[in-house]
Parts: C-alpha cells; sequence; structure tokens
C-alpha cells in the first residue's frame, strides 16, 4: 500500500464525513464568545483561563498535601489529623516554619497540589462546615505552578497571613488561578480536596465572613 | 480593531476545527469544546500567527489554521481531563455505538489500525489525512519540530500500512486492494 493508496483509505473513514452532526453557526458562536467575555483590557497572553467557571475546574485539581514551613509536613500533618478545629494548627506550624530556612515565603502555609479535576458545585458555609482549616484569600503571584495566596481572612484554623500553593502536577494547565482574584481554600487532615479551593466574589466573602463569624 | 480580526478569524477558522473535534470527540463535546477553543482565540488573539493586525482581507487559513488546531487540540485535552474517566467511558460507549452500524463495518479496520498506534504517531497521521496538514503544520499544531513530524510521520504511515495489508493479507475474501501490497 503506498502513500496515496493510505490516505484514501484515510480519507474514506474521516468521521467528519462519516458523522452527521449539524455545521457549527459561525455568527452566533462569534456572538456568544464576545458576550461571554468582558473586552475591557487585554488580558494576559498566557493567562490560563477564561470565565469564572472555568476557575472551578483548576482549583478543583488542589487536591494536595498541607506543609507548614517546608520540611516539617508531617508533624503538621498528624496535628490536623483530628480533623477538629484546630485552632492551633497553623499556628504552631507558623512557628516552626520561621526555623525553617528553606521555604521560600517564611512563615508561609505551603500545598501542594496533584493533578486530577471534577466540575464543583459553588462552596457554600454549609458545604465547608466540615473542614478544619478554611481561608480566604487573594492572589498575590503565580510563578509557574506556584501560586502565593495573600490571607484575606482566616474563618478557621490559621494564623499564617501567606499561603503557598504548589502544584507538581506535570499539567500546569490544569491550575487556572488569576492574579489578584480572591478564592475560597478548605483543608482537611493537610489536605485540600477536590472542589475545596474556588473562586470568590465579594458577595460571596461578606457570605462566609457572616457565616464564620469573622 | 480586536472585534473585527476576530470575526475575520472565526469565519475562516470554525467550521475546519468542528471537523476536527468531531474526528477526535463525541458530537457533544465537539460542540463544548468548539465554544471553549474560540473563547481562547478571543483571548489570545494578538498571539495568532498569520493573522495581519488590520481586518483588511481575511486570514489565510494555511497560515492560521496550524495554530488554531493547537489551541483546540489544548481545550479537547483539560475537557477530557475535567470531565474524568467515568464521562470517558460514557462517551466511549456512545462513540461505540454510534459508529457500530456504519463504520464497524466499511472502516473499522482502518480505525482498529489507527487505534494500534501511540497517541502521539496518531495525530501526526490524522492531522496529515485528515486535516491535509504539511509536516511544518503538523509540527506547530503539536508544538514539535517539522524534523520530528516527518520521521514520526513516515513511521507511522509505514506502520499503518503494514497493519492493514497484513489484515488483508489474512481474510483473502474481503472486499480491499487486491493482493497483499506489503511495503
Amino acid at each position: 500500500m503506498n502513500d496515496d493508496e493510505l490516505l484514501a483509505r484515510l480519507k474514506a473513514a474521516d468521521p467528519a464525513l462519516t458523522r452527521s452532526a449539524p455545521p457549527p453557526d459561525i455568527d452566533q458562536l462569534v456572538e456568544a464568545t464576545l458576550n461571554t467575555v468582558t473586552p475591557t483590557a487585554p488580558l494576559d497572553a498566557g493567562a490560563p483561563s477564561v470565565r469564572p467557571r472555568r476557575h472551578l475546574l483548576g482549583l478543583a485539581a488542589a487536591v494536595g498535601l498541607l506543609v507548614l514551613g517546608g520540611g516539617i509536613g508531617v508533624g503538621v500533618m498528624a496535628n490536623g489529623g483530628g480533623g477538629g478545629g484546630g485552632g492551633g494548627t497553623a499556628n504552631t506550624g507558623g512557628n516552626q516554619a520561621k526555623h525553617s530556612g528553606s521555604s521560600a515565603v517564611a512563615g508561609a502555609l505551603r500545598l501542594t497540589a496533584e493533578g486530577g479535576s471534577a466540575k464543583c458545585a459553588a462552596p457554600t458555609p454549609d458545604s465547608l462546615r466540615g473542614y478544619p482549616t478554611v481561608f480566604l484569600g487573594t492572589v498575590t503571584s503565580i510563578k509557574g505552578t506556584v501560586v502565593t495566596f495573600r490571607v484575606d481572612h482566616w474563618l478557621k484554623g490559621g494564623t499564617a497571613r501567606t499561603v503557598v500553593l504548589d502544584s507538581d502536577t506535570s499539567r500546569p494547565e490544569a491550575l487556572t488561578f488569576i492574579d489578584g482574584d480572591h478564592y475560597i481554600v478548605a483543608a482537611k487532615d493537610g489536605v485540600v480536596p477536590v472542589c475545596g479551593a474556588n473562586g470568590v466574589t465579594a458577595d460571596d466573602i461578606a457570605k462566609f465572613r457572616k457565616a464564620y463569624g469573622k | 480593531m480586536r472585534r473585527a480580526r476576530f470575526e475575520g478569524l472565526a469565519q475562516v477558522v470554525v467550521e475546519p476545527l468542528h471537523r476536527y473535534l468531531l474526528r477526535r470527540a463525541s458530537t457533544e463535546t465537539a460542540e463544548d469544546v468548539l465554544s471553549e477553543t474560540l473563547l481562547v482565540l478571543w483571548r489570545r488573539i494578538d498571539d495568532v500567527p498569520g493573522l495581519g493586525d488590520g481586518s483588511a482581507s481575511p486570514p489565510d487559513p494555511d497560515d492560521v489554521l496550524p495554530w488554531c488546531y493547537g489551541v483546540a487540540r489544548g481545550c479537547l485535552a483539560n475537557a477530557r481531563r475535567a470531565d474524568g474517566r467515568r464521562l470517558r467511558l460514557v462517551e466511549r460507549l456512545i462513540r461505540t455505538q454510534q459508529r457500530a452500524p456504519e463504520e464497524a463495518a466499511e472502516h473499522g479496520e482502518l480505525h482498529a489500525a489507527l487505534a494500534s498506534l501511540g497517541a502521539a504517531d496518531r495525530e501526526v497521521v490524522r492531522l496529515w489525512a485528515w486535516e491535509g496538514l504539511a509536516p511544518r503544520q503538523i509540527a506547530e499544531a503539536t508544538g514539535s519540530t517539522p524534523n520530528a513530524v516527518s520521521i514520526r510521520l513516515h513511521r507511522a504511515k509505514a506502520r499503518l500500512a503494514a497493519q492493514l495489508g497484513r489484515k488483508n493479507g489474512g481474510r483473502p475474501g474481503h472486499k480491499s486492494d487486491e493482493g497483499r501490497s506489503g511495503q
């Protein structure tokens, strides 16, 4: 079988020809696209996300280890393992972090995210009730797979001012945080579960703070 | 103007992108991912190679398409990951059902041979045969080098031909190119 014969056979089996799908409505698609994205300022070429809903997909990827300061993960995880109030957990870690030279941001709470993603329902105070560690934060930098949060409000279980989420996944595009955006992040037993991190609006923030009395 | 450039680009690429996705996913997934791809193209309109800054004439598909295929490819991969294994399984089931009547009978052999290739080989062959891209364009779509694509394509074609040839040889009565052509 030569090249031409092979090409002919492949072309005959082209699923786009053998499948009967309606052709796309270009005008309608263009319209939908322009309506979905607000063309205020030109966005970063490499910005990994388009609309808020997509953040949830990416953030849902955060199935991670919760490590304080760096190199002291085991102790902290054992601490958090009780799954209770955990008020002292991050506190302890914050102190320990001062002795840790390996941490990029001293006193920062470190999260390590792995791959995997899912579609998540929007978080509610009730849905996050079971997590001993919950905070509202703002992304202050994204360097490669490392996302740094400034903690705006601890709702439960911590005092660190900075949280570093390191995604060691080989699929960094799964993480779609946006610099300057606000997120709510929940963790339990040292793990940020699937759907444990989500983008939040100002309304959400007020709602969560009220619900947690912070 | 960004908007005019995007509209010009969409007129040229939407249909080929839709076909690209139909060849690789269910009709529903293809539609979802097409919307997603357009969002990315709109956001990255300044990065599209071959798309001049003027909105004077529509862009040349040969210039813009390979890069846009690359975007669609990424969006499809994202969608697959997001949907997870469960949905993939469902999709696979639906697809087998859909294809069972006509494709299994007529092109089953070819699809089986394609399926036997590695993912990268398969994509290169599909881009060559179905999207009609040259190695240089395939390289642009897959983030590879033209040289590497040429080599990969050459080997994948040989493997595919051998696979099909073997099958034909094994079934003398089957409708095919006459005799065993082998290589």
